[in-house]
């Protein structure tokens, strides 16, 4: 027994000083839509967001601001949440304020839309100058009464002769940002920590990473629960749906090439690598004997 | 299912493999002697050596390693990932020549707490592991682990900027938890009563987007 006292305190004392005992700072938070609560995030797995027609002058960027929210929210390890391009789709109806009591839209149930806004400063009800500031916002979410998001919305200010008109910015911070907006569309909300995505202030030089604290907030409202949600160690990864919809037809074959890759070449690897190893102890072991 | 289905083709293929050619080593029961008798009668522990061993210890995972950010300007990504020090149970039972079985837990008693203490974070994670040993003091291992990722909140409001004002967000509450089946992977080294076993838990294998390592090394001490 005393052995094995011994035995355990070495190896915390060991491992204390070589790995220490990191405290990193997070502190995600999650969407608090005012009269609904707290959102328990979209309840389901695969999000889609549709691509309002309004944003067809400027399709290159939206497309670009989704395919970067599926390939850095839709990367984490532990969150069963999987980003995909959904439908180009064209609203009815006027647009004039999408704000507050008076709005005249409120997010359709369904997938998330993007919707670009020709008339942002007027119509966003943020006040004068807000065209030459703020580049896009979450607007408004559908939600249910246990929290389930069921629609939201992102607007893009496209306002000719407006500063923070998104083909204005650098094509690195723009992805900041609408990550960022995607962030909250998918139930996030700010962070404290400063090397979050989720903070909210960015800088030009700023790199898009995600930090301890987003993957937790995304975890948090979207885990992954193997086998039942998720399928088995990664099945359902969008790379692994993009292949079965390549061969169904469902997406182009350009599509789905940039992620053909599967994990059986390191599968095969290792087990390669276990069969050398056998040999060498083979090899090492007849030596000896001899 | 397309993705699970050749899971369970080339992981029977490959054991099958592994096996059938250790067959061949006729003096493979060389590594495992068995308990060992000196001519006093004094039996010693040997680690692997004996039928059936079980081992506490303690270790370091670094759970997703090289994956969250801890800096956004550089983009900096720690190579040992979120570490937590754990505490694990093991037992090692010998099945045939260079093969045993191990079934091992391993739990992290002190969760991480952000600063504000509204949200804990803690990994713990089970599997049983096939051990094949390379050399009279060395072996690998491979065999399936789930990983457990345990998120919990405390629940509240907290006022944050949001660039012109302050917003009221909400913390989370309540507990979730994330399950991951992980192909465990490494290697062991038996000293005597102890063994230091360095580990990597692959999770998302099939996936190039969501795949993810986490070493894992402990020290542990045959117990009886």
């Amino acid at each position: 027994m005393k052995t094995f006292q011994s035995a355990i305190q070495v190896a915390v004392v060991t491992f204390s000083f070589l790995f220490g005992f990191p405290d990193w700072a997070f502190a995600f938070t999650l969407l608090n839509v005012q009269g609904l609560g707290a959102t328990t995030g979209w309840g389901i797995s695969q999000v889609q967001f549709d691509i309002d027609s309004s944003c067809d002058s400027v399709a290159g960027v939206t497309q670009n601001a989704v395919n970067l929210a599926s390939l850095t929210w839709g990367s984490i390890p532990t969150s069963v949440l999987v980003i995909k391009p959904g439908n180009r789709v064209t609203l009815s109806g006027a647009i004039t304020h999408y704000i507050g009591s008076t709005a005249t839209l409120t997010a359709p149930v369904g997938n998330p839309l993007i919707y670009c806004d020709t008339n942002f400063e007027a119509d966003s009800g943020l006040g004068a100058g807000s065209g030459n500031m703020i580049p896009g916002f979450a607007s408004s979410w559908n939600m249910t009464g246990d929290g389930k998001i069921q629609g939201a919305l992102l607007v893009l200010n496209i306002e000719s002769g407006k500063a923070a008109n998104v083909m204005n910015f650098s094509p690195k911070l723009l992805s900041l940002i609408l990550t960022h907006e995607i962030g909250h569309i998918l139930g996030l909300g700010h962070s404290a920590d400063s090397n979050a995505l989720m903070y909210y202030r960015f800088a030009s030089n700023d790199q898009l990473v995600l930090s301890k604290d987003d993957m937790d907030g995304i975890t948090y409202l979207h885990p992954r629960k193997e086998p039942a949600v998720g399928g088995w160690m990664g099945c359902n990864s969008i790379e692994n749906i993009n292949r079965q919809s390549r061969r169904f037809g469902v997406i182009s074959e350009s599509t789905a090439v940039a992620n053909s890759r599967s994990g059986l070449v390191e599968f095969s690897l290792i087990g390669l690598l276990l069969i050398l190893l056998w040999q060498v102890r083979h090899k090492v072991s007849r030596y000896f004997v001899a | 299912m397309q993705c699970a289905n050749r899971f369970f083709k080339v992981l029977p293929i490959s054991f099958f493999l592994l096996i059938f050619s250790n067959f061949r080593d006729a003096r493979a029961d060389w590594l495992f002697p068995g308990f060992r008798i000196s001519d006093s009668g004094i039996v010693t522990l040997r680690g692997l050596d004996d039928l059936l061993v079980f081992y506490l210890g303690a270790g370091v995972i670094g759970h997703n390693a090289g994956f969250a950010a801890t800096n956004r300007v550089t983009g900096t990504k720690p190579f040992l990932g979120n570490l937590y020090t754990q505490v694990s149970a093991m037992a090692i039972f010998r099945l045939d020549g260079s093969w045993a079985l191990s079934p091992d837990f391993h739990y992290a008693p002190l969760a991480q707490n952000s600063p504000d203490g509204k949200e804990s974070t803690n990994v713990f994670s089970f599997g049983v592991r096939i051990f094949y040993k390379i050399f009279k003091s060395v072996d690998l291992h491979l065999g399936p682990s789930v990983l457990f990722y345990q998120i919990s909140g405390v629940g509240g409001l907290v006022s944050l900027n949001n660039g012109l004002s302050t917003t009221s967000f909400a913390a989370p509450n309540g507990s979730s938890v994330s399950r991951l089946i992980c192909l465990d992977t490494g290697l062991g080294l038996s000293f005597g009563a102890f063994r230091l076993d360095t580990s990597i838990l692959v999770s998302g294998f099939f996936s190039n987007s969501k795949r993810s390592i986490s070493p894992l090394v402990t020290l542990s001490v045959g117990v009886f």
